[in-house]
């Protein structure tokens, strides 16, 4: 097994799935980072003599009824039941010129939104790899003369998922410090770095949520290809998934939304999640009342419906690949 | 089939040389029967003896975007060989100079050369070639066959298939023939062609030379201007029989059938992929040692 397993880690390093997907993600995280751009740039000279122009204007419409706001506020506050901890000088305090200005996140809120979502591109690439990982050696035949070599088929099995996954984990990490470290700079470029307080808990926790997703998705696409052979079938299956089972039916049978995967991963990768449905209970003078019933997934049980959806779907595949005929 | 030497595994296409290789190496399952490759029963044991076994099933194939060496280091690292056999492999089979180029590259005989230094990787005491020269140009035929001759002549075991039968008939030791997955035949070659063999007479008065040799208890059958004599019969004893009753032949020789008669006579009454409509098994069996 020792041998078989070093094998295949010197086969995924020299394929091109692997070098392939390491290049999407990180045009991805590219992506992202250039979002991050965007989002914190300073704003240009035009933007900031337009923003001046819109603060003077209400500096001076704030200074222009003033006088007469603040009486009728010292009215208001005379009556009888009013709270006075706050004055009427505090209420209507002078317009500040960095609310004209565009928004710009700090590096903590940056991360949230430009690096979590990573997670899914992840997600995605490595369902793709490890599909192609597999199928690639079926579509080419190549396959039938790796059994010549390795004819223990679980083993196989074993060690292909063991070297993806191990393919799998520098491919997130490139990606993931790609983005993470682009984003920081392009933040730090801009003077947006603001508070950095959970800045390292943002980028651990992304980084593991993205690990943890990326194996999982890796697992499918190994199980689903030695079970389905073809890299199109495979992606056929998936398309199928998504459209029927998690998009068509929660709307036809809503109960099934917790059950769905994206639920679960939402579960998982939040910490836990909800969903609502609408639930009718029996009225004495009603007949019956509905209502909106929010129903809560934790954390844990998302995290137990992926593994045991990925101890399945592998273990179909290597079943599949193990009684069928190889070509 | 017999330890050492090339054995030829002939039948026509769809008679199920590919499907029996296929199940040897545990590729394919049987509905049923039993296998045994060096004694032991396949594909349950497969594993024990697949270090002793090399194969090509139909057209080689490898990782097309890996490189030649790429894809023989590769399945190396699978049976624990060092990777230095790899160079040397590559070398035996001349793929030194190109051995870095992708395999998708690789002309159809480059890719038989590489697949052959991949059996070579395990220093194999069998070898299967499932219609190595399939798609090869002459020399490449000639190349392989030299091949299977030489890995031979190591003392090794070559069990090639094929259903080019002047090809097998010239690198064969022994052969098996099969169709519609049923063994038909199964021996030595020359084994398999004697008896096949009639004696050539051209005599002036051929009708007088007829009642001699019939007179003898052989079968005598008029062609062009000869007489094809058989049943086994020695060239010297009829020209002696002949000559014995006044009879002068201007030119005795000896016919022999080729392979291609044996085959096309064996397989004749059964169909490939119809109804089986005779099958008469002419089964000769192997002395000695046995490989599977």
């Amino acid at each position: 097994m020792r041998a078989l397993l070093r094998a295949e880690l010197m086969r995924v390093r020299s394929r091109s799935a692997v070098w392939g997907t390491a290049v999407v993600l990180v045009i991805a995280a590219l992506g992202f980072v250039v979002a991050a751009w965007d989002d914190t740039r300073p704003p240009s000279p035009a933007t900031v003599a337009e923003a001046q122009q819109r603060y003077d204007e209400a500096v001076a419409t704030w200074e222009d009824g003033h006088d007469d706001w603040l009486a009728r506020c010292e009215e208001q506050t005379a009556l009888p039941g009013w709270d006075d901890t706050v004055t009427c000088e505090e209420l209507y305090t002078a317009p500040e010129l960095d609310a004209f200005l565009p928004y710009r996140p700090g590096l903590v809120e940056t991360l949230h939104t430009r690096f979590a979502p990573m997670t899914f591109v992840v997600l995605v690439g490595l369902l793709v790899m490890g599909t192609v990982l597999v199928s690639g050696d079926f579509t080419s035949g190549a396959m039938g003369t790796w059994l010549t070599f390795a004819p223990r088929r679980g083993r196989v099995v074993a060690s292909r998922l063991l070297a993806s996954w191990a393919a799998a984990v520098p491919v997130v990490l490139v990606a993931l410090a790609c983005a993470g470290l682009g984003i920081a700079t392009v933040v730090a470029l801009h003077d947006a770095v603001g508070d950095t307080t959970g800045a390292l808990g943002e980028l651990a926790v992304t980084t593991g949520q993205a690990l943890s997703v990326g194996l999982w998705a890796t697992a499918l696409g190994v199980g689903l290809a030695f079970g389905l052979r073809h890299g199109g079938l495979v992606a056929g299956v998936v398309v199928w998934w998504v459209a029927a089972i998690e998009s068509a039916l929660p709307l036809v049978v809503p109960p099934a939304r917790g059950a769905t995967l994206a639920t679960n991963v939402a579960a998982w990768l939040e910490g836990g999640t909800t969903y609502t449905l609408e639930e009718c209970v029996p009225d004495a003078t009603l007949g019956e009342v509905c209502g909106d019933v929010v129903h809560s997934v934790s954390q844990a049980q998302g995290g137990l419906v992926l593994l045991v959806v990925a101890v399945v779907v592998v273990g179909l595949g290597a079943l599949s690949f193990r009684v069928r005929d190889v070509p | 089939m017999p330890a050492g030497g090339v054995h030829g595994f002939l039948g026509p296409n769809g008679s199920g040389k590919t499907t029996t290789i296929r199940m040897l190496l545990g590729l394919a399952r049987p509905d049923s029967g039993q296998a045994h490759v060096f004694g032991v029963p396949v594909p349950e044991r497969l594993p024990d003896v697949v270090g002793r076994i090399g194969a090509i099933v139909e057209q080689p194939k490898f990782v097309p975007t890996f490189s030649g060496r790429r894809n023989l280091q590769v399945l190396a690292a699978a049976i624990d060989v060092p990777a230095t056999r790899v160079d040397d492999v590559l070398e035996r089979v001349g793929l030194t100079e190109r051995a870095r180029d992708p395999f998708r590259r690789f002309s159809l005989g480059m890719k038989q050369r590489l697949a052959i230094a991949a059996t070579l990787l395990k220093d194999p005491d069998l070898l299967i070639f499932d219609e190595p020269t399939n798609g090869l140009d002459p020399a490449g035929i000639r190349d392989v066959r030299a091949t299977m001759r030489q890995l031979a002549d190591e003392g090794r075991t070559v069990l090639v298939s094929s259903h080019i039968l002047a090809e097998v008939q010239q690198v064969a030791d022994t052969v098996s023939i099969v169709a519609r997955g049923r063994l038909l035949a199964s021996g030595p070659v020359a084994d398999l062609v004697r008896g096949r063999e009639q004696v050539r007479v051209v005599a002036p008065d051929a009708g007088a030379a007829t009642d001699v040799l019939v007179r003898r208890g052989w079968s005598v059958r008029p062609e062009g201007g000869a007489l094809l004599v058989g049943g086994e019969p020695d060239p010297a004893a009829v020209n002696r029989a002949l000559a014995d009753a006044g009879v002068y032949a201007s030119e005795v020789g000896v016919v022999r059938d080729d392979l291609e008669s044996v085959f096309l006579e064996l397989t004749a009454h059964v169909g490939v992929g119809g109804t089986e409509r005779r099958t008469r098994p002419t089964r000769r069996g192997f002395a000695g040692r046995e490989a599977s």
